[in-house]
């Protein structure tokens, strides 16, 4: 092939998303520099699962090649690259989300094939960094430049503070990283209220709808903390890492004040506050060959749900083996963050050699895989049996706030419940909570939606009449119009 | 002058932080784009001559170095690295490039550089605000 011809193969093979005829055009060990990925690609392997990635993140790809100059062994080219996004759902005014820049690609041949191919564009255009919504009146995490450095362009205010939600990568480079190898979270945002005295246990219990009192040092349980009317307002991760201490590893909402408010008022001995603790998590199946070599205490030895105060690259913290992911993974607590660029650039380093990537959590994962948090319950009137959560109360133990409401919740049944719903056509970004209704005047919401990779299309949770079941159809009332959708359970992809 | 010749007397005079030869070097109405300028797009001597100077301002010393160029008709390209150094971050920076210049009947047409400027930023953040509580 000659380099001509091998530069329109390409582009070609990669418009049409054919990767067996991209296989064959590249020697076994060519390089690829492509601004768009964080690391030169060695290797045909390697190329072609990025190219994969890249082909199944992008629709309606065109590529315009201008006049090609061609020596005996290389090619040079100008050209322009125009795509749609895959799963970034369009505004709600129906504009897509494109990928689209012009570029110069080079390649250099040997003996017939691609030895190396280059590409030169800005991605400064189409890698926005978000600095215009960012103001002092919301804390940033103290791996603020890290996240900077990583390429974050889009935030959430979560907790009074910044928490960095999008990178300028595609939903399924990132989707494909969290399944297949690691990513890395900043998540400074979920704080800790810290339960410590004599009576640790006892208030916890009391906080907690979940029966804390059995709860060993080193235990982590998933758990609701609700107000008086029985009504969710977190769902925290609880960990007991000291005898003497509890921490509420909580979604957006202000527990510690919660907390500490009824501390003052009752006769628990226990002091509660918000300690300088900013967690990070380490998820994707990759997540323990990454912390092996920087993490003092052994990792395999920790179940699931447990966690151990130890060192990770020389910082004293907390790792518990929970996350969002719905996988495997882990969470770094440091118990301050005076060191917090020093932990977060160890963990660059020992990410580097499982392909980590510096993410947000995985949204589309997370839909998928029936994980919810604070856009689907926390502070949205609804209750622990609503949201599919009778297995995470004990409401036949010791008192705790909501458990009357809920006992009278559970002796009525429930009035709505949580489903899943299979989903027609592309979906536009979740701003609200989108109207259900189905036949006879039954209702209900959407509050999680996304992109399945796994399904192939879209898919949301929502709570909903209870007398919608499960193989009904509903309609949904999004931006983009009236849609079907089929009732199903959740979640919709197992592990 | 051939394309070629357009972008080789370009980078000379680039090294040499000659303005007034980049700025002669294309047609009235030419076109300049380089992801460095703000704004990135220069049409004609006098917009192409300020943004030069503008940019000289804050790169103490920027080295071309074009490993190859390849002409088609009135079109060129080339590929090549930048090394620049910009006072401010105090550090040098190396960006890899490539050049297209077409040639018109009175100058250059276009020279179009193609690189990513996304890396590099004249700012740094200040300290990140203290958290609530001391260490547990």
């Amino acid at each position: 092939m000659t380099p001509k011809e091998a530069i329109n193969v390409y582009c070609e093979a990669f418009a049409a998303g054919d990767l067996a005829v991209i296989s064959g055009l590249f020697t076994d060990d060519a390089v690829c520099e492509l601004p768009l990925l964080d690391d030169r690609l060695v290797g045909r392997e390697r190329i072609l699962r990025e190219v994969e990635t890249a082909v199944g993140s992008l629709r309606d790809i065109k590529v315009t090649l201008g006049p090609i100059m061609a020596g005996e062994d290389d090619a040079f080219a100008e050209g322009i690259f125009e795509s749609e996004m895959i799963a970034v759902a369009p505004m709600v005014d129906m504009t897509p989300r494109r990928l689209d820049f012009r570029f110069v690609i080079i390649v250099e041949m040997a003996d017939g094939l691609i030895s190396r191919l280059a590409e030169y564009l800005d991605t400064k255009p189409i890698k926005p960094l978000e600095r215009s919504r960012v103001f002092t009146v919301a804390r940033r995490s103290p791996y603020w430049q890290g996240v900077e450095d990583a390429g974050v362009s889009e935030f959430m205010v979560y907790n009074h503070m910044y928490f960095p939600m999008v990178f300028s990568r595609t939903p399924l480079e990132e989707y494909t990283a969290l399944v297949e190898r690691v990513t890395l979270w900043d998540v400074g945002c979920e704080r800790q209220t810290e339960i410590r005295g004599p009576d640790a246990l006892a208030f916890g219990d009391y906080l907690a709808a979940r029966d804390l009192t059995k709860m060993s040092t080193g235990a982590c349980r998933y758990s609701f903390v609700c107000d008086p009317d029985g009504q969710i307002i977190c769902d925290p991760v609880i960990l007991r890492p000291w005898d003497d201490a509890l921490w509420l590893s909580h979604g957006s909402t202000d527990l510690t004040l919660w907390a500490r408010g009824i501390a003052l008022h009752s006769d628990f001995d226990v002091e509660v506050c918000e300690p300088d603790v900013a967690p990070l998590q380490v998820q994707g199946p990759k997540a323990i060959n990454v912390l092996h070599g920087i993490t003092e205490a052994d990792l395999d030895d920790l179940k699931v749900y447990r966690c151990v105060v130890t060192r990770v690259a020389g910082v004293d913290a907390v790792v518990s083996r929970t996350g969002w992911s719905g996988g495997a993974g882990y969470e770094i607590y440091p118990l301050t963050s005076e060191r917090a660029m020093e932990l977060w650039n160890a963990l660059i380093e020992a990410g580097r050699p499982h392909g980590m990537l510096v993410t947000g959590p995985n949204i589309n994962r997370a839909v998928e895989r029936g994980v919810t948090d604070t856009s689907y319950a926390t502070n949205s009137d609804m209750n622990p049996l609503e949201a599919g959560g009778e297995h995470l109360i004990d409401l036949d133990g010791d008192d705790f706030i909501g458990r009357d409401a809920l006992l009278r919740v559970r002796e009525a049944g429930p009035s709505r419940h949580t489903v899943g719903l299979l989903m027609d056509g592309v979906l536009p970004r979740l701003e609200w909570n989108w109207p259900v209704t189905a036949a006879g005047g039954r209702t209900g919401v959407v509050r999680w939606a996304a992109h399945s990779f796994a399904l192939g299309r879209s898919v949301a949770s929502a709570l909903v009449d209870v007398n919608i079941e499960i193989g009904e159809t509903v309609q949904v009332d999004h931006p983009l119009g009236v849609v079907e959708a089929t009732v199903t359970t959740l979640p919709f992809v197992d592990s | 002058m051939s394309p070629d010749d357009a972008i080789r007397a370009y980078c000379a005079a680039f090294d040499d932080r000659d303005v007034e030869t980049i700025a002669i070097l294309f047609a009235a109405n030419g076109l300049y784009e380089m992801p460095f300028l703000k704004p990135g797009r220069l049409v004609g001597v006098a917009e192409i001559r300020a943004g030069l100077t503008r940019a000289f301002e804050v790169v103490a010393r920027g080295t071309t170095s074009v490993q190859q160029i390849k002409t088609l008709g009135a079109q060129a390209i080339a590929e090549g690295v930048l090394t620049a150094d910009i006072p401010r971050d105090g550090a040098s920076i190396t960006v890899p490039f490539a050049m297209v210049a077409e040639s018109g009947d009175d100058g250059l047409a276009r020279l179009t550089v193609y690189c990513d400027a996304k890396p590099y930023r004249l700012w740094s953040d200040g300290p990140v605000m203290a958290l609530a509580r001391g260490a547990s």
